[in-house]
């Protein structure tokens, strides 16, 4: 899945600045796989491993369960 | 409350020179649970690689309590030990953070139990249960407040949180000890550069300025007796240390800018101007929609941008300075220029000069206030359930208004500038 996508999705469907508020929790991860805030560009793909990450943020964040996957369909 | 405790009361009254509200030399700002959250779960968002972020918001709480009511007992050396915790207690509701009984503590520490504590409420109400506790701010408070008590030096103590009401606890509890390392705290920069100025209020419109700060200076806006919480405009509001944020905002965003580089911080700026954003969506909203705003205000308003100019002189008396409108195009744009306002105070004096805008919660602000204006209708619609979901319809419309400040005190302007347009 697309940076984009899942931005828009998070924004629109949990809560305005979701995308933003997920990605400053994410930086270590962010780190690891060689991104940085500045780096990371709205095509890059994020790969399974980043995306449960994310859905344990938002569990965490929003008390929300999403499974980004099924959503996007 | 006895005879005796009526002359020993600490207030801050509004000072219209400086449009402020200072309790022994602490300006205070009134904000809602919503910023206050928001605000601190942004800051959390980075603890995983800031670990100092949750000892900043217990430290910046320790340090302004401190200032406060050092500053207070020395000037009314004639209390005793009791009296002072009453003080303390009492400031504590009268600025709806809570309740507290400082019962079970000396100059050791002890440990405070709260069946009301506001960032323990709010923190659920906004958010739902945390798995965490939230009250840092409470926490210091009561932290920096023992040690006023007990004349010992800021940082002797230290305070941790051990049950919370934001977890579903029946009470927040607070321990607060002899701090095991020596720990030196910074000076609160107290009532910082303020500047003084003279309000031009508008002639051509049907806003009475001057009669709207004065009703809403003598509103009686004070913790409950029993829950220390002040329940008004639908929000929990707070008579909140202009200090406390900055210490917070401008402190996380140093270490931030240590940590991830400074071409990293528009993330972070984002966020603590959007925490403004949310300020206003909920307390102006709420404002606006009010009984006293009905009764008061809203028959004189006849366009929507009267209740611009309605709610712009609402500001004038939260404490922020001084709002005034330099611009205002109808469903386009918005210029507010403001003076003596909090943020630049408190960096001026702490911090000294920025290379970047530092006033995210103004900018925040008076975008929000034209999105509640123009893309939301408010004036049209209300009343109007403020929630999640109207406020993603904001942040939904193709057009909504973004804001940003053009002149900046800390960067060597006389006034700050906020500019919103459309997107």
């Amino acid at each position: 899945m697309k940076v984009k996508e899942i931005q828009d999705y998070l924004n629109e469907k949990v809560s305005p600045y979701a995308w933003q508020r997920v990605k400053l929790r994410l930086l270590p991860h962010l780190k690891k796989i060689g991104k940085y805030f500045h780096t990371i560009s709205d095509h890059d793909e994020l790969k399974e491993e980043t995306l449960d990450i994310i859905h344990c943020i938002i569990e965490d964040m929003y008390n929300q369960k999403l499974n980004l996957k099924e959503a996007m369909l | 409350m006895n005879q005796t405790m009526s002359t020993q009361l600490l207030r801050g009254a509004y000072l219209p020179q400086r449009h402020a509200y200072v309790a022994e030399q602490e300006p205070a700002v009134l904000h809602c649970h919503h910023y206050n959250c928001y605000l601190q779960a942004v800051l959390l968002d980075t603890r995983d690689y800031l670990p100092r972020v949750e000892q900043l918001l217990i430290d910046s709480a320790q340090e302004v309590a401190y200032a406060q009511f050092k500053n207070y007992f020395d000037t009314h050396a004639h209390l005793g030990e009791l009296d002072k915790m009453q003080v303390i207690e009492d400031y504590f509701r009268f600025a709806g953070f809570g309740k507290i009984s400082l019962a079970n503590t000396n100059e050791l520490g002890g440990t405070i139990e709260s069946t009301s504590d506001h960032y323990g409420l709010g923190w659920k109400y906004k958010f739902g249960p945390s798995k965490q506790p939230v009250s840092y701010f409470t926490c210091g408070f009561l932290t920096g407040a023992l040690e006023a008590i007990h004349g010992l030096k800021c940082g002797m103590l230290s305070g941790h949180q051990t049950s919370c009401l934001a977890m579903g606890d029946p009470f927040s509890r607070f321990v607060i000890n002899i701090s095991p390392t020596h720990r030196t705290l910074a000076p609160s920069p107290q009532e910082g550069a303020y500047q003084t100025y003279q309000l031009h209020p508008p002639q051509d419109i049907p806003v009475d300025y001057l009669g709207i700060i004065e009703a809403l200076t003598h509103m009686p806006l004070e913790g409950q007796e029993q829950s220390g919480l002040i329940e008004a405009f639908d929000v929990m509001l707070t008579r909140h240390y202009a200090n406390y944020y900055c210490n917070i905002s401008y402190g996380f965003l140093e270490e931030f800018r240590n940590e991830v580089g400074a071409e990293n911080h528009t993330i972070a700026i984002e966020l603590l101007t959007e925490a403004g954003h949310v300020c206003a969506f909920n307390t102006f909203g709420g404002i606006m929609q009010s009984s006293e705003w009905n009764a008061l205000i809203r028959p004189s308003l006849k366009t929507p941008e009267d209740w611009v100019h309605g709610m712009v002189a609402a500001v004038n008396a939260f404490g922020w300075g001084f709002w005034e409108i330099v611009e205002l195009l109808p469903n386009e744009k918005l210029v507010v220029k403001i003076h003596s306002g909090y943020e630049a105070n408190a960096y001026l004096k702490k911090f000294g000069s920025s290379n970047v805008p530092i006033s995210f919660l103004a900018t925040g602000g008076v975008t929000g206030l034209m999105n509640l204006i123009y893309t939301l209708n408010l004036p049209e619609r209300t009343p109007l359930s403020l929630d999640e979901e109207v406020y993603k319809q904001i942040h939904l419309t193709p057009q909504m208004f973004v804001g940003r400040q053009v002149h900046c005190r800390a960067m060597g302007d006389t006034y700050d500038l906020i500019e919103v347009v459309k997107r």
